[in-house]
């Protein structure tokens, strides 16, 4: 048998390999073998080509072995057989987007922000279902890929940058809110250290005496793909409300003002190291900053991804063994 | 059924006249239809597979002396009446495109 015909043949073999069953692949390149034989020995006989110019010409009218084996994995697995990242292309492109949208500065200064990041979210997963849907194969391989080089991405922007994530504001205006912040617990801190002390015209106005009240600062946190936020339940926080007698005002001191001066000292904190951080030049360490959040959420979005991907390839495969129970019975 | 180009129904009308390999089936085509429909033969086999699990047609192989086996594939019963279901499917389609276009379908063939 001709060489080119055989170095066809294998090529197709090759590609077939991970997907029709030996016995199955071997009909199937019997058959092609015959016909790419007849080809050549018409081409040769009618149209008086060459040998190796009747096996181009045979080979090229069954076409690139590369569509064939798509054409025919598709046939006989319902799998298709194109390179992964090609068969999740869309979602890929979505899922990039979902991404790096919320920290783009196109979206942050729409009023629909939170709404339009959550469905860019979904948006990448529907295109995930239909893709894995489409070809039944394992598509979190790609999807990951784009998870990895946008969490790098992220995280050397945030360290490489940081002022990029302070949202919608430019640096000098964050440096003018910090110090207004600054200058306002500090002076909160002295007044409140006084009625402390029990020296209440240091807190007092012309509706009563200012004294903290302690309340529950409720906790959520939204993930991507879910259209609702999940709550992580409350932590005591501190509010300055108006007392209307003095010895209400003074209980409330007494009773909460430690941890209201603790709170305070704890936003000094706080926005002095957001002052640092954006009054540097040079890009942060690493242990500057904390990356378990980002940690966090590429591990979620890849076991959502698995799952999903998971559950589907089960469910067809279960679909399709099925189908063929019944057409043996019938 | 895509009335653009219903390969299967060609397939099956091939091989009402008797049984035939899959290169005899893609050169028939092109001979009947004086080369106006060119079947790529990377196409073919996909198609006989699916019309092969489909019960419509059943081939068998075929020793040759001195050429590699060929199979050869025949029409069955079912793949009969299926063609003629889609026979008639698709001449009511033609006939109804020939009336728009305001001419006859053998008018159209010529």
């Amino acid at each position: 048998m001709s060489s080119l015909i055989e170095t066809y043949l294998q090529e197709l073999d090759q590609k077939l390999g991970k997907h029709v069953e030996p016995e199955r692949r071997d009909e199937i390149l019997r058959e092609l073998r015959s016909h790419l034989w007849m080809s050549r020995q018409a081409a040769i006989q009618e149209l008086h080509y060459s040998e190796e110019e009747a096996e181009k010409t045979a080979i090229g009218c069954v076409g690139s072995s590369a569509l064939l084996a798509e054409d025919l994995v598709r046939r006989e697995s319902g799998v298709e057989s194109k390179a992964a990242w090609r068969l999740a292309l869309l979602p890929m492109c979505i899922f990039a987007l979902a991404q790096v949208a919320p920290w783009a500065t196109v979206f942050q200064g729409l009023s629909d922000y939170y709404w339009i990041i959550s469905w860019i979210s979904y948006a990448s997963l529907l295109a995930f279902v239909w893709a894995v849907w489409r070809s039944r194969r394992w598509l979190v391989a790609p999807m990951a890929a784009v998870l990895a080089f946008c969490f790098i991405a992220t995280s050397l922007t945030f360290i490489l940058a940081p002022q990029s994530f302070f949202f919608g504001v430019n640096k000098d205006t964050a440096m003018a809110g910090y110090k207004r912040q600054i200058e306002e617990a500090t002076r909160d801190i002295k007044t409140g250290e006084r009625a402390q002390k029990g020296d209440l015209a240091a807190v007092q106005t012309t509706a009563g005496f200012d004294a903290p009240r302690k309340v529950k600062n409720e906790h959520s946190f939204s993930l991507p793909f879910l259209p609702f936020a999940i709550p992580s339940g409350s932590v005591p926080w501190y509010t300055r409300s108006t007392f209307g007698t003095a010895a209400d005002a003074e209980a409330k001191w007494k009773e909460n003002g430690a941890g209201y001066l603790a709170q305070l000292r704890d936003q000094i904190r706080n926005d002095k190291k957001g002052q640092e951080l954006l009054s540097r030049n040079g890009p942060l360490k690493f242990s500057d900053i904390n990356l378990s959040p980002m940690v966090a959420s590429f591990t979620y979005q890849l076991l959502v991804l698995g799952g999903v991907n998971a559950g589907m390839l089960a469910l067809t495969n279960r679909r399709r063994r099925k189908k063929a129970d019944l057409r043996l019975t019938i | 059924m895509s009335y653009r180009t219903d390969t299967r129904a060609l397939v099956l009308a091939v091989l009402a006249d008797g049984p035939m390999h899959g290169y005899g089936i893609s050169r028939e085509i092109k001979k009947r239809s004086e080369e106006t429909l060119k079947l790529g033969e990377g196409q073919l086999y996909p198609i006989l597979h699916s019309l092969e699990e489909h019960g419509w047609i059943a081939g068998e192989w075929e020793m040759q002396e001195g050429d590699p086996p060929r199979k050869v594939y025949s029409l069955s019963e079912s793949g009969r009446a299926e063609l003629a279901k889609r026979a008639k499917s698709w001449l009511s389609f033609a006939s109804a495109v020939a009336a728009v276009l305001g001419q006859k379908p053998e008018a159209a063939h010529e």
